[in-house]
């Protein structure tokens, strides 16, 4: 069975995704450098990095992203267990699909972050009104990806599991794995709506994390240290969503070979 | 042998009342409710042997895998009977294994894991699974692909190994909704004379779902040809060739006599 794929071009493959990042990163500070862009208001990309690497010299920026990454793995976390165990429910049984339905509905439309300050009336200024937005705002992507999942799994797939004698545990078991692609979709989505709403509430009221640090910075007008912050919050989400890509693809290895 | 109400509702198994065959009788089946309702079979009578070979034919829409799926427990009885040796049926059942026309393999799990699937479901002892799971894929000729998965294989391939993971649950009866309906001609050809060896070599029944005259009368001991809107059974029709059947007799004259006839009938069925 041959695994990955063995060109050489693979590589310059894998290189060429990150190209248009380049050019962005160069368009930035081309933007700035021509002065079609006032530098008070943006400052130019190598700035940027260079204050990153200053703010990452003195470590505190790491101990606001320590603060962050924790909110959103406890909120997405929590969100994965409910989400899929929702989705899955409300496949299988009926009354649970009559029940969540309509708060599902209504917790489309909504605004997640106008959440914010009733969270924070509610469960004050520190992790866990954060991490109930977090939770909130992943479950809905969550929940109706591993539902469609559940509901769309072929009924002879069902069935040649009930002939060839699995008990209930099993049949759900099959269910799962074969609605697999599509909860895992979900819970990527998760991942950057959770990066998305981490940085609002931290930026509405925090007193620490790196939403935090956007708004303290930016505030004081240090545009440079906040664009460095912004940086590393895009890199960190980033990040986050390769990782899941590959979480996504060593799951699902018997889906992607030909 | 009579039909009688009393044997509605018993559950002990009764070998003696539909043999070691399989009963249908006075089956009928509709789908949905009220004015929507669409009567898919009619009062469906049917006696299959033990060992038998046995073919339903006819067009789509005709009810004739509403009928198999019916045997295999898969959609609930409404009214009528389907029996076994081991009493009425009224779910799913190892007794009666069933092949897909899509194959239905867990694609997840490798060729050998689909296999070992059911056999570790009834609670067959390891190294007994093992084994029978190499003998069989040896016997469909997967012992090479035993650990790819489905997405790696052929249809043809893919049919083998669903055919295996069924038999690995020893079914005495092997029921098959158009199980190559999905392959090229060529492979088809080739997947018909295997499953007739196999079918020689295990003896057990196999009611085989198609709408392919030559594929019935290939197969077949005996075919009931359906005519749709409601699904009936209207003729049941014993094919010759029961000694000596093989692909060979493709090109006997009397063969291509049988499928004439049968695609008269067909299409008879198929215009009222």
């Amino acid at each position: 069975m041959s695994r990955a794929d063995p060109i050489a071009g693979g590589y310059l493959l894998r290189a060429l995704e990150y190209l248009p990042l380049a050019i962005l990163a160069l368009a930035w500070e081309a933007l700035v450098r021509s002065g079609l862009v006032s530098p008070s208001v943006l400052p130019p990309f190598s700035e940027v990095v260079i204050e990153f690497f200053r703010l990452a010299g003195n470590g505190v920026i790491f101990e606001h992203a320590a603060i962050s990454l924790r909110r959103v793995v406890a909120g997405l976390g929590l969100a994965i267990v409910f989400g899929v165990g929702a989705g899955l429910l409300m496949a299988s049984s009926r009354p649970v699909r009559v029940v969540l339905n309509p708060v599902l509905g209504l917790l489309y439309p909504l605004p997640k972050s106008a959440l914010v300050p009733l969270f924070m009336l509610l469960l004050g200024l520190g992790d866990a009104s954060k991490i109930l937005l977090i939770f909130i705002g992943c479950l809905l992507p969550i929940v109706t990806n591993a539902f469609n999942g559940a509901r769309g799994v072929d009924e002879k797939l069902m069935w040649s599991a009930a002939n060839l004698g699995a008990d209930r545990f099993e049949l759900f078991r099959v269910r799962f794995n074969a609605a697999l692609p599509d909860i895992l979709t979900g819970c990527r989505t998760g991942v950057a709506f959770a990066f998305i709403l981490l940085i609002n509430a931290e930026l509405i009221f925090g007193q620490d994390g790196l939403g935090y640090l956007i708004a303290s910075t930016g505030g004081l007008g240090a545009y440079p240290t906040m664009f460095a912050v912004v940086l590393l919050v895009v890199a960190l989400g980033f990040v986050a969503d390769r990782l899941f890509g590959l979480i996504e693809r060593q799951t699902l290895r018997w889906r992607t070979t030909a | 042998m009579t039909a009688g109400a009393d044997r509605i509702g018993e559950t002990e198994p009764a070998p003696a009342r539909a043999g070691a065959g399989l009963r249908v009788q006075g089956l009928s089946h509709s789908f949905g409710a009220g004015a929507q309702s669409i009567l898919a079979l009619s009062d469906v009578d049917l006696d299959i042997a033990p060992g038998e070979f046995h073919c339903l034919l006819g067009p789509s829409g005709c009810g004739k895998s509403t009928l198999l799926y019916l045997m295999g427990g898969f959609i609930p009885v409404q009214r009528g009977s389907v029996e076994t040796a081991r009493g009425p049926v009224r779910r799913p059942g190892p007794d009666r294994g069933i092949v897909f026309q899509n194959f239905a393999l867990f694609p997840w799990k490798t060729v050998r894991q689909n296999v070992l699937y059911g056999m570790a479901n009834l609670g067959v002892p390891k190294a007994e699974r093992e084994a029978r799971a190499s003998d069989l894929l040896a016997m469909v000729k997967l012992d090479k692909f035993a650990d790819h998965y489905p997405s790696q294989l052929s249809g043809g391939m893919q049919q083998r190994a669903a055919i295996a993971r069924t038999l690995a649950i020893e079914p005495d009866i092997l029921l098959m909704d158009e199980p190559f309906g999905a392959l090229d001609a060529q492979t088809r050809s080739i997947m018909q004379e295997e499953l007739l060896a196999i079918w020689q070599r295990t003896g057990k029944i196999v009611v085989f779902v198609t709408h392919d005259v030559h594929e019935a009368v290939l197969l077949g001991d005996r075919i009931s040809v359906m005519s749709a809107r409601p699904g009936r059974i209207a003729t049941t029709v014993t094919s010759d060739f029961n000694s000596e059947r093989d692909a060979r007799v493709k090109r006997a004259s009397e063969f291509a006599r049988k499928v004439l006839d049968l695609s008269g009938l067909m299409h008879e069925q198929t215009l009222t």
